[in-house]
């Protein structure tokens, strides 16, 4: 289930298990630190093992695959464009994931400027004039690309790594 | 121990007095053989400070200004990275502005201190009274359809009792003038024997019967084209040719005649009471116009009215009675049975004719 080989992924949101019966005494959540923790040694293996860019592009991947998810579990169904925006900002509120803000909306285009403040991330990193939420970028194209049924593009053009205090990420659809 | 010329000292002193002063400062230039020590590295701080400065001023120039589209360059001060803060914060309430503007009330700001508390209560005040005005539009909905309903019921009884015109007359100026209409056929009918037949009857009887036997009459009044103007008891007056001069008024009306006579004739086949009428015609000059100001009373005047009653005086149970002058125009089509000269209250002798049929076209 969780260690066979594959050629197409295989992730189901059941793979996350009973929380609440697995951890009666942790509870469901945990130190953002571990979270980092477990996200900067993988990329530094990864990175280490694969390269700069296979490493960024496996985040990417990873990242879409689990915004596809959260969109049908936890979002689900939403009424228009507006709906979207309050639903994704609340329960990445509710959840302690980030800030998140729009900025712009272009719906004839599928254009979108959207912020995420507090970011789980990256907020608080040391300045390093680089922009490393790749993982959000690909969250936010799987979101949007469950809502309008259209490939997304995400690109972070602004990050708390490189001095910018928001992450900023400009997403259009391709084609 | 360093050497410094004065006058680039000078040029440093003046950057920060413009800044100071509040003018756009240019970068401090050096000559390109100057050594490369102390002094150069000072310059070059100082070059980059006023970048920043000037970026964060033309930022600043543009949000005093109201636009928000202006662009930072990544900048490791502080005061920068919170220019850039703020300006995303603005552009989100902007954004958030907007769908709130196309009617989403459900658009939330979070964690912006002060202005999350002021926006959602603002959004939840605007909600509130939108859905208040929603009822209310609502509330006023309802009491238009109800009005409407009820100006349609009193239009109806407006036009039971006036013609079209004069109802629409009255209701758009609230008055009418009395007119005059040079070609019209009046329909008087009476009831033969009534006060006999209705003394034996109880009240909601009679009053059944009446209004059984007179709304068929309006019926078939209605479809020939003609007008009832009133009934007086057992007495009912009709007019052809007033509601837009139709030309075939006396045909109208001696249509309408022919066919109340087979529906009197067809009804007292099959119950007790016997209803029988006399009818008479006449054609001419009649002025109409509302008599009363509260309750309104459409009626019709002149000698062309007390003709055709003394028409009806003279005409026989379940017959229809002709002047002359309606004899004179229907006489090519009806089966017409001329009865003489005969004696007319106040009018002297007057030929007189019975119609019982429309000609049969061979």
């Amino acid at each position: 289930m969780f260690k066979e080989e594959r050629d197409e992924t295989l992730f189901d949101w059941s793979m996350l298990g009973d929380i609440n019966a697995g951890r009666p005494n942790m509870g469901g959540t945990m130190d953002v630190a571990v979270y980092r923790l477990m996200q900067f040694t993988l990329r530094d293996v990864l990175i280490k093992e694969y390269g700069v860019a296979d490493a960024d592009r496996i985040f990417l991947t990873a990242g879409k695959k689990a915004g596809q998810e959260f969109y049908r579990n936890v979002i689900k169904k939403c009424e228009d464009f507006n709906d979207l925006a309050a639903k994704l900002q609340n329960t990445l509120r509710d959840l302690k994931i980030g800030i998140v803000r729009f900025e712009r909306a272009d719906l004839d285009k599928n254009e979108f400027v959207i912020t995420v403040a507090e970011d789980l991330d990256c907020s608080g990193l040391k300045i390093s004039d680089e922009t490393i939420c790749v993982y959000d970028e690909g969250f936010l194209s799987g979101v949007l690309q469950e809502f309008t049924g259209k490939e997304f593009e995400v690109k972070e053009v602004d990050c708390w790594c490189s001095g910018d205090r928001v992450c900023r990420f400009e997403a259009k659809a391709i084609n | 121990m360093l050497e410094v010329d004065e006058k680039h000292l000078d040029k440093l002193t003046e950057a920060f007095y413009l800044i100071l002063k509040g003018q756009k400062v240019k970068p401090v230039i050096l000559p390109d053989d100057h050594p490369d020590n102390e002094l150069k590295q000072l310059v070059g701080y100082v070059n980059r400070f006023v970048g920043s400065y000037n970026d964060f001023t033309g930022a600043m120039t543009s949000l005093a200004g109201g636009k928000l589209d202006f662009e930072l360059p990544k900048s490791g001060m502080t005061v920068l990275q919170l220019l850039k803060s703020v300006q995303s914060s603005l552009r989100h309430l902007t954004w958030k502005t907007q769908r709130i503007a196309s009617g989403d009330f459900e658009q939330q700001v979070d964690f912006m201190g002060d202005f999350s508390t002021a926006f959602n209560s603002m959004t939840a005040q605007l909600k509130d009274a939108f859905q208040k005005i929603e009822q209310q539009n609502e509330q006023l909905q309802q009491a238009y359809e109800v009005i409407t309903q009820e100006k349609e019921k009193s239009d109806r009884l407006l036009l039971n009792i006036l013609p079209v015109r004069i109802a629409h007359d009255l209701k758009t100026t609230g008055r009418t003038v009395p007119e005059t209409f040079e070609n019209v056929t009046v329909f008087f009918s009476d009831i033969v024997g009534f006060t006999n037949l209705s003394s034996g009857l109880e009240p909601k009887t009679l009053i059944d019967e009446l209004n059984e036997i007179f709304t068929a009459f309006d019926l078939i009044i209605e479809n020939n084209h003609c007008e009832r103007i009133k009934t007086i008891g057992d007495a009912y007056l009709a007019v052809s040719g007033m509601n837009g001069g139709h030309a075939a008024h006396a045909e109208n009306i001696v249509d309408s005649a022919i066919q109340i006579i087979r529906y009197l004739e067809k009804r007292n086949s099959t119950t007790t009471l016997q209803w029988k009428i006399r009818i008479g015609i006449h054609s001419g000059r009649v002025v109409g116009g509302v008599v009363g100001i509260k309750k309104y009373i459409y009626d019709v005047f002149g000698d062309t009215i007390n003709t055709a009653c003394r028409m009806e005086q003279n005409s026989e149970p379940m017959k229809i009675n002709l002047s002359e002058v309606t004899y004179g125009l229907v006489k090519d089509n009806y089966e017409l049975s001329e009865r003489g000269e005969l004696e007319v209250k106040g009018k002297g002798m007057m030929k007189m004719y019975f119609v019982t049929d429309r000609r049969r076209k061979l």
